[in-house]
């Protein structure tokens, strides 16, 4: 039964179309529209932030040296040194920036007197959240130095303090230091995530890694209307009434069927992952993609059943499959995160399977393990298990 | 022999209508058994129940001595379908469609291939089994149909209007094939509203009509039902209402049906009523193209019981 499906499918060629090719041209498009909105070049996507040094000596110099040097900085930061304080200062209000730090004219001095100092941060409300991540490198690097220059003060003097504050090479191991603590409390991440929404250059490979996942799950959905289509194709061609004139049961016809929708819904899944890995998307852990599109699949296959059994004819199921995939579709994030959708109806994606395996697969592709999404995977069978006792209650033979 | 199938006082109802009304027959082991009756009279909603396709409102069958109603399973287990429909999967070719059917009855292995291969070789189509069925003429669907359903050696063979819109020439050879498998020792329910093929090929008759056995026998018994009346078909241009009426009033003319450019006229003696019958027929201002008087078929033995003709 399932091995007839299989060849009747793999004869199917818009069917084959629909379930394989759509889905890489659909996510290698969105995928790269959405990468390159905001991007433009590659310099242009990076967090625009202001240094302006107003210090007579020279640590001031060293502090933002440092800003420029430290690679993982450099990476999210594209830091401006040469404006004058008044134009920074209307580039943060006009959201060119996103924050703009002012060394004061007394930095040097008050250091190397081991006396408290005062740096300046503006910050644009509408881009709080790399204007935090600045926030909390810069709030960093001054608990560093100025924790050097208590410690200078206290042990060896002020020319001691001088020497050790004025060497660049110190300098760029606090600001450093500072970035690794802004990546242990994520704030680092936090950028990375806004990025990948906002569609930025180094989030393109985040949005193709998005899309894969998201148009994967709902491409499989459509799985479950052509294993539909097929049931109920065998209803209406008269191959399932010849079907139950022979000795084959009716749980083994409809066994059959199913196991060779789920057979095509993990081919086309693999074919679908095969395919985007070569693209360069990073799927994650194996087993944790292997359970979570099993669970898909699984579901797919309830899905059928209860697809089958509510339509009477083809067209019917032309007319509730693709309602069904779109709708869980929307609401599962398969088009867009749904952290855009209105909060209350977000909790929803997980009543979907597109939610579900789409929240599995994303969890993965940001390092989860397997055993992280076992939940996903077992609300999954969960769905599938509740499809199927709908449908098969359901469901006609005659 | 004994019956191998025994229906009894089988009903089926769809709300109001009643398509198949109290029809009790047997069928007798190694006949090849006809269910003859017009579109609509009820024959592929009687074999659905036959085949445990559709419960029965009322009665039972029995095939082989197994009830659709407590025994399905074995039922099925005797039985070989040939649908009304072509139940074929017609992006497949001939042989997958063949081996699919085969492993649903139960075969496989060498038995299967086997089988399969004397299936294509029934339907005369060895050399086309690679071909997809969707290519196939209507003809050629039929007789893979029908192999289809005889894969297995069924003791039973249920056949629902097996040459439905098809070519002599396929139509032919699914008579034939039908008496070759009958003469294997098969028995055949034979479903059909062509009454020359049920009088050419089946032993014992079920006539239906609205639901109802109208009369049930060899068709020597079906013909006596008739008596010795003759059966004068009267090709004419224009057959109205006027010249029927006139026929109908010719003494000696027992009944009068109008089919397709034609009339046909019951008589106990065809030869004497027809110069009066030819006489009314131009007085009503009718063209007589030819006569035919002939001995009566299962065709006026339907006329007779129903009043009507079996064509549509
Ligand atoms: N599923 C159904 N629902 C309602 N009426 C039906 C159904 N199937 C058949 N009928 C009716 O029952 C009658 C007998 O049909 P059928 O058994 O197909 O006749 P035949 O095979 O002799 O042409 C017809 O009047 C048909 O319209
Ligand atoms: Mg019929």
């Amino acid at each position: 039964m399932g091995l007839k499906d299989l060849t009747v499918m793999s004869r199917d060629v818009p069917a084959l179309a629909v379930l394989l090719a759509m889905p890489i041209v659909l996510i290698l498009i969105l995928g790269s529209a959405l990468g390159s909105m905001t991007g433009g070049g590659s310099g242009g996507t990076l967090v625009k932030v202001a240094i302006v040094n107003e210090d007579a000596g020279t640590l001031g110099a060293r502090v933002s040296d440092a800003f420029t040097k430290e690679e993982r900085l450099r990476k999210l930061f594209s830091v401006t040194t040469t404006l004058p304080p008044e134009a920074a200062r209307a580039g943060v209000e006009r959201g060119d920036l996103a924050a703009l730090l002012v060394i004061p004219r007394d930095l040097s001095a008050k250091l190397e007197a081991g006396a408290p100092v005062e740096m300046k941060l503006y910050t644009d409300p509408g881009q709080e959240l790399s204007a935090s991540v600045f926030r909390s490198v810069v709030r960093s690097v001054g608990t560093r130095v100025s924790a050097a220059s208590v410690v200078a003060q206290t042990t060896a003097g002020a020319l001691r303090a001088s020497n050790m504050l004025s060497d660049a090479k110190t300098f760029e191991r606090y600001v450093r230091e500072a970035a690794d603590a802004a990546e242990a409390d994520g704030a680092l991440e936090r950028v990375a995530v806004q990025e990948q929404a906002a569609g930025t250059a180094s989030g393109e490979f985040k949005a193709l890694d998005y899309y894969a996942a998201g148009m994967s799950v709902m491409f499989l959905m459509f799985g479950a209307m052509y294993g539909a289509f097929s049931m109920v194709g065998e209803r209406v061609e008269w191959t399932l009434p010849r079907l139950l004139t022979t000795p084959t049961r009716r749980w083994q016809v409809v066994g059959g069927k199913m196991f060779g929708v789920f057979v095509l819904g993990m081919a086309q899944f693999g074919v679908l992952v095969a395919f985007t890995t070569a693209l360069g998307v990073r799927w994650g852990d194996p087993l944790g993609t292997l359970l979570v599109g099993a669970g898909v699949v699984l579901a797919v296959t309830g899905l059928t059943v209860l697809i089958s059994s509510l339509a009477k004819s083809r067209r019917a199921v032309g007319g509730i499959g693709p309602v069904m995939v779109q709708v869980q579709a929307a609401l599962g994030g398969s088009f867009f995160p749904i952290a855009i959708l209105p909060k209350w109806i977000q909790p929803v994606h997980y009543l979907t399977v597109t939610g579900c395996g789409l929240d599995g697969f994303r969890a993965l592709q940001s390092g989860a393990s397997a055993s992280a999404v076992l939940p996903n995977v077992a609300a999954l069978a969960g769905m599938a298990l509740l499809f199927f006792v709908i449908g098969a209650a359901r469901l006609r033979y005659e | 022999m004994g019956d191998i199938v025994r229906v009894a006082g089988l009903t089926k109802r769809y709300g109001d209508l009643t398509a198949v009304d109290g029809v009790s027959f047997e069928v007798r082991e190694g006949e090849i058994f006809g269910l003859l009756g017009p579109n609509g009279a009820g024959k592929t909603t009687t074999i659905s129940m036959v085949s445990c396709l559709l419960e029965p409102s009322g009665g039972d069958v029995e095939v082989d001595g197994h009830s659709v109603r407590t025994d399905p399973g074995g039922v099925k287990r005797v039985l070989g379908v040939v649908p009304q429909e072509i139940a074929l999967y017609p992006t497949l070719t001939a042989i997958e469609n063949l081996r699919f059917w085969g492993r649903m009855y139960g075969l496989s292995g060498a038995l299967l291939k086997e089988r399969v291969a004397e299936a294509l070789e029934l339907a005369g189509l060895a050399d086309r089994a690679k071909d997809r069925i969707e290519k196939y003429s209507g003809g050629m669907k039929r007789r893979i149909n029908i192999a289809a359903g005889v894969l297995h050696h069924p003791k039973l063979l249920l056949m629902d209007e097996p040459t439905v819109g098809i070519d002599p020439q396929s139509r032919n050879h699914i008579l034939e094939t039908v008496a070759r498998l009958n003469a294997e020792g098969m028995t055949v329910v034979y479903t059909s509203h062509y009454m020359e093929e049920v009088e050419h090929l089946c032993d014992r008759v079920a006539i239906v009509d609205h639901g109802k056995v109208v009369a049930c026998g060899t068709k020597e018994e079906l013909r006596g039902l008739v008596g010795d009346m003759d059966v004068v078909t009267i090709a004419v241009d224009e057959s109205t209402e006027a010249a029927l009426e006139s026929v109908r009033a010719v003494a000696g003319v027992e009944r009068v049906e109008r089919a397709d450019g034609s009339l046909q006229v019951l008589s106990r003696d065809g030869g004497r009523v027809l110069a009066s019958v030819l006489g009314a027929l131009a007085d009503a201002g009718a063209r007589v193209h030819s006569v035919d008087v002939q001995a009566p078929d299962l065709e006026s033995v339907f006329l007779h019981l129903t009043g009507t003709s079996l064509r549509d």
